[in-house]
């Protein structure tokens, strides 16, 4: 008897074992997925493939073309697992998703179709780490951000140099970039809507890419890649766009801000301040039955460059600098305000703020909240510092 | 010319057998059992005795007979027996020979009566060690110690007189368990100079070598070691019953005695220590363990041996604590390190491939991208060589060795990869296994681990992350239920004891360490508590 239950053990063990086994070298790591809207209404999938350089690469790389190691497959169909599924057919490695870096949708897709769709195939599936970044592609972009390739070198991976773009937050102050299970959230909760960062390519020259329209592998040079700008979102279906200055406002709002640059006119000159700390707070309140909210940011940065002479020494310049950057973190915000209020989706989530707070309350305003949202009185309180004045102490123009 | 050759062979096999024929004509079909020889007394006739003897040993080349006359007036026969190589020569003539047949005149004893009187009474020889045996069993286990037999006529018993001096190996550093810092000395074959070995570094009376003799044939010397008072009764009972329970034919090293006194012995884990060091025994002498020393063995068993004890080495305590305690750390993560590595890289690189960073894992691809075996053949195979190129190692004879670590790394190293038949990150992973278990002292746990490893292996590449799982929870189950003389193998973990814990993962320093291991000691205090050293501004501000 005891050996019938060790033998069963053992069997259990080594019989049920195996099925999944897959060597590493199998798997087509997918770094980079788009999601698209085809002419006949179906879905479109594109997917960039991880390329890998073989040991012996001298001889393979020269044939087809620079960017030949970068895979792209595409396939069409009414539903993104069967579009996956006819991807398999000519992909001879197993697509894999958990290295997905980012996920773009295009423009034309969320602003007809919606994300609802979309959204339950991402949650749904294993393979699909809620982590990875989502993008919005401008208004007729998606393709060529695919099919172009504007990456730095010409084997470097598409998905991970948007990660590492969108990565650099701390440097940047306008990436409202959300990831996936945050986007899921902002559209999940109760008065909030969801946003996050466009993509598109720019052309380093300065116009923008629409206009280069032969643009080929060689030409692929002089397009750059960028981040930015804020896709807003009502409901399931793309609103409109912030652009940097109010998406700025947003970050401020939200307590998104983890660095990067603002930049005051003093005296008609630019003064760029380097943002060391903010944080901030939203608080919502109703006195005599109105809806009000209390907006608490708390910023610190350094003088970074300045144009204008002015002696930084002084307690009254830096007052009055740290004055002007409060009234600028105000501007941006009111200005983000404005836009959302206009495209009336409250990505701020002030609602959701109420909801937390005065639930019984949004029991009977939440079915028409925008009627509400429009006539919030919102108080801003900005506690504003200037930290260090850098290196130097004398300014050019000053004496 | 073949024909003459088989001719030649045959009259050589007939030759041999001759030779083999003539050679029964003495007496080897006879046996003589230890009952036998027990009741063999010794007779008052020398010549009765002389028959005896050359009746046993006879057909030996090695006993010397030596005959001597006592007195010089009244003169009695006798004869001295040893074993040629066991006996110090010197010895023999100055303190044996030469008293009772010259000096015993100078000293006025002419008569044999005298000479017998005076040798009876210990006067005559000066050897230190000198017994008397009564029958053949203890007169011929003196003389097959090296010892030295006289017989008188006229006498009903035997003096055995100590003169031992054989070959052996002098003391030198242990290959084994090499230290930077701490005593050189290691054990050598002879039991009485490791003995001393010991005895020099505790010098107590309550130190105490107990003997045995184990094996019915061989008769090798066996010591079991303690400290009175330190070590608890009940161990030195236990290792006691354990000793005498062994019964075989012969011990030719500590090994032999190691399977038979330990508690599990269906185990993969060693459950007794060994050591080739003096000092470690001394040092688990004064925890309250005992050792167990055997003849002809330069290995000494420590018991109990539980896991914590076994993960030491010596230097752990000659070198400052704070270094010491991280490389204790280092050990434990070794032993991880070169039981699960393989294991891992298998089932995660086949399995769980969302675990690796995906730079890591694009260079994995990469790497195996040519290579036409699958993850866990890979690595069997590289396990594999390694563990033939260990084993080859070992048994190569020594002036070949350089070839073979040369091929050995050639093979492991560059041309399985150039060739494409394993990935650089596989030659890497096996490297580090390889390497990692050399940082663990006792070879007994490496010898584990080596047969743990390819275990974990097929777990891993049966099912995974979940198989090693598994794996391990059997390990700890079975670590957990382990015992090793009565001490739990995984104390003081479990049961927990937090004061002994000082001295397993990291090693207090020594002014803390003021307690013995709890379950290897009664008398556990080991020093004045409060020797924290102070500067001397201080000393007075305490009390």
């Amino acid at each position: 008897m005891k050996k019938i239950i060790i033998y069963a053990i053992i069997l259990s063990i080594i019989l049920t074992g195996c099925w999944d086994l897959t060597d590493p070298e199998k798997l087509g790591l997918v770094t980079l997925m788009g999601i698209d809207t085809s002419d006949d209404g179906q879905i479109k999938v594109l997917i960039h493939e991880m390329p890998y350089q073989k040991q012996s690469s001298g001889q393979q790389n020269g044939g087809s073309g620079g960017g030949a190691s970068i895979k792209l497959h595409s396939a069409e169909a009414p539903t993104i697992s069967e579009a996956i599924q006819k991807i398999t057919a000519s992909d001879f490695r197993r697509t894999y998703f958990p290295y997905a870096n980012a996920i773009i949708l295009s423009e034309e897709l969320v602003s007809s179709k919606g994300i609802t769709p979309l959204m339950d195939y991402l949650e749904r599936t294993i393979e699909i780490r809620c982590s990875m970044w989502i993008l919005i592609a401008k208004e007729g972009q998606f393709n060529k951000i695919f099919s172009t390739s504007p990456w730095v070198e010409p084997n470097a991976d598409p998905g991970n140099v948007i990660k590492k773009i969108i990565e650099n937050k701390t440097t940047n102050s306008f990436l409202t970039t959300n990831s996936l299970s945050d986007f899921f959230n902002l559209s999940w909760e109760t008065g909030s809507e969801p946003y996050t960062s466009g993509i598109e390519l720019i052309d380093i020259t300065g116009d923008k890419a629409n206009q280069g329209e032969g643009s080929n592998a060689d030409k692929s040079n002089t397009y750059d890649l960028s981040v930015q700008n804020t896709a807003v979102f009502k409901k399931e279906k793309l609103a409109g766009w912030m652009d940097n200055e109010e998406s700025m406002g947003l970050l401020w709002a939200t307590d998104g801000i983890k660095g990067g640059i603002i930049s005051v006119k003093f005296h008609d000159k630019d003064v760029a301040l380097k943002i060391v700390k903010a944080d901030s707070n939203i608080k919502p309140k109703i006195a005599d039955g109105k809806l009000q909210i209390d907006i608490h940011v708390n910023v610190t940065t350094d003088i970074n460059e300045s144009q204008a002479s002015a002696d930084y020494e002084r307690s009254e310049v830096i007052n009055k600098i740290q004055d002007l950057q409060a009234r600028e973190i105000e501007k941006q915000i009111l200005a983000a305000l404005s836009k959302s209020r206009s495209l009336n989706s409250d990505v701020f989530g002030f609602g959701n703020y109420f909801f937390g707070k005065y639930p019984n309350y949004w029991r009977q305003i939440g079915s028409n909240w925008y009627d509400y949202y429009r006539d919030i009185d919102v108080n801003i309180d900005i506690s504003s510092k200037v930290n260090h004045i850098g290196l130097t102490r004398k300014n050019r123009e000053g004496s | 010319m073949i024909k003459n050759i088989k001719k030649l062979l045959n009259t050589s096999n007939k030759r041999q057998t001759e030779f083999q024929e003539k050679d029964t004509s003495r007496n080897y079909n006879n046996v003589y059992s230890e009952d036998k020889l027990e009741n063999m007394q010794i007779s008052y006739s020398l010549n009765e005795n002389m028959d005896k003897i050359k009746d046993i040993m006879g057909g030996n080349t090695d006993i010397v007979i030596k005959s001597i006359t006592l007195g010089r007036s009244k003169v009695k026969p006798a004869v001295i027996v040893y074993i040629d190589n066991l006996i110090n020569s010197q010895y023999v003539d100055t303190d044996i020979v030469r008293p009772l047949v010259l000096d015993s005149y100078a000293s006025g004893l002419n008569t044999s009566d005298d000479i017998v009187e005076q040798l009876q009474a210990g006067n005559l020889i000066t050897r230190g060690q000198t017994t008397v045996a009564k029958n053949f069993k203890e007169f011929l286990n003196g003389v097959l110690t090296g010892e030295v037999g006289l017989l008188i006529e006229g006498v009903n018993q035997a003096h055995i007189i100590g003169a031992k001096g054989y070959e052996h190996r002098t003391i030198s550093e242990s290959d084994v368990e090499p230290v930077v810092r701490g005593s050189r000395e290691a054990f050598i074959e002879v039991l009485s100079v490791n003995l001393g070995l010991i005895r020099r570094r505790l010098h107590t009376p309550n130190l105490v070598f107990e003997p045995f003799i184990i094996g019915a044939v061989g008769k090798t010397n066996v010591c079991m070691a303690f400290i009175r008072g330190i070590c608890p009764e009940e161990l030195c009972n236990e290792v006691r019953s354990r000793l005498n329970r062994i019964k075989i034919d012969g011990v030719l090293e500590s090994g032999y005695i190691e399977e038979f006194i330990q508690d599990n012995p269906y185990s993969l884990f060693p459950q007794v220590r060994n050591t080739e060091r003096p000092d470690v025994v001394a040092s688990s002498l004064l925890e309250g363990r005992a050792a167990i020393i055997v003849d002809n063995t330069p290995v000494v068993l420590v018991v109990p041996g539980e896991f914590f004890s076994l993960m030491q080495a010596a230097e752990d305590y000659y070198n400052r604590y704070t270094f010491s305690s991280m490389v204790r750390f280092l050990r434990y993560f070794t032993f991880l390190i070169s039981t699960f590595l393989p294991a891992l890289y298998i089932a995660i690189t086949t399995y769980h491939q969302e675990m690796i960073p995906p730079g890591l894992l694009v260079s994995i691809i990469t790497a195996r991208s040519e290579v036409p075996l699958p993850v866990f053949i890979e690595a069997f195979a590289m396990i594999l060589t390694f563990e033939i190129l260990h084993e080859a190692g070992i048994r190569m004879p020594r002036p070949i060795g350089q070839a073979v670590s040369i091929v050995g790394a050639l093979v492991i190293g560059q041309s399985a990869v150039q060739a494409k038949l394993v990935s650089p990150l596989m030659v890497i992973v096996v490297a580090l296994t390889a390497i990692a278990k050399f940082c663990i002292a006792q070879y007994n746990v490496t010898l584990s681990i080596r047969i743990l490893r390819p275990l974990f292996m097929i777990l891993a590449s049966i099912l995974g992350m979940f198989g090693i799982m598994i794996g391990a929870l059997f390990m700890m189950f079975h670590l957990f239920s382990l015992e090793s003389f009565g001490k739990p193998y995984m104390a003081p973990l479990s049961p927990l004891r937090t004061s002994d814990l000082k001295d397993t993962v990291v090693r207090a320093p020594w002014w803390a360490l003021i307690w013995r291991p709890a379950y290897s000691s009664s008398n556990s205090k080991r020093m004045k508590s409060g020797q924290i050293p102070n500067p001397p501004e201080k000393k007075g501000g305490q009390s």
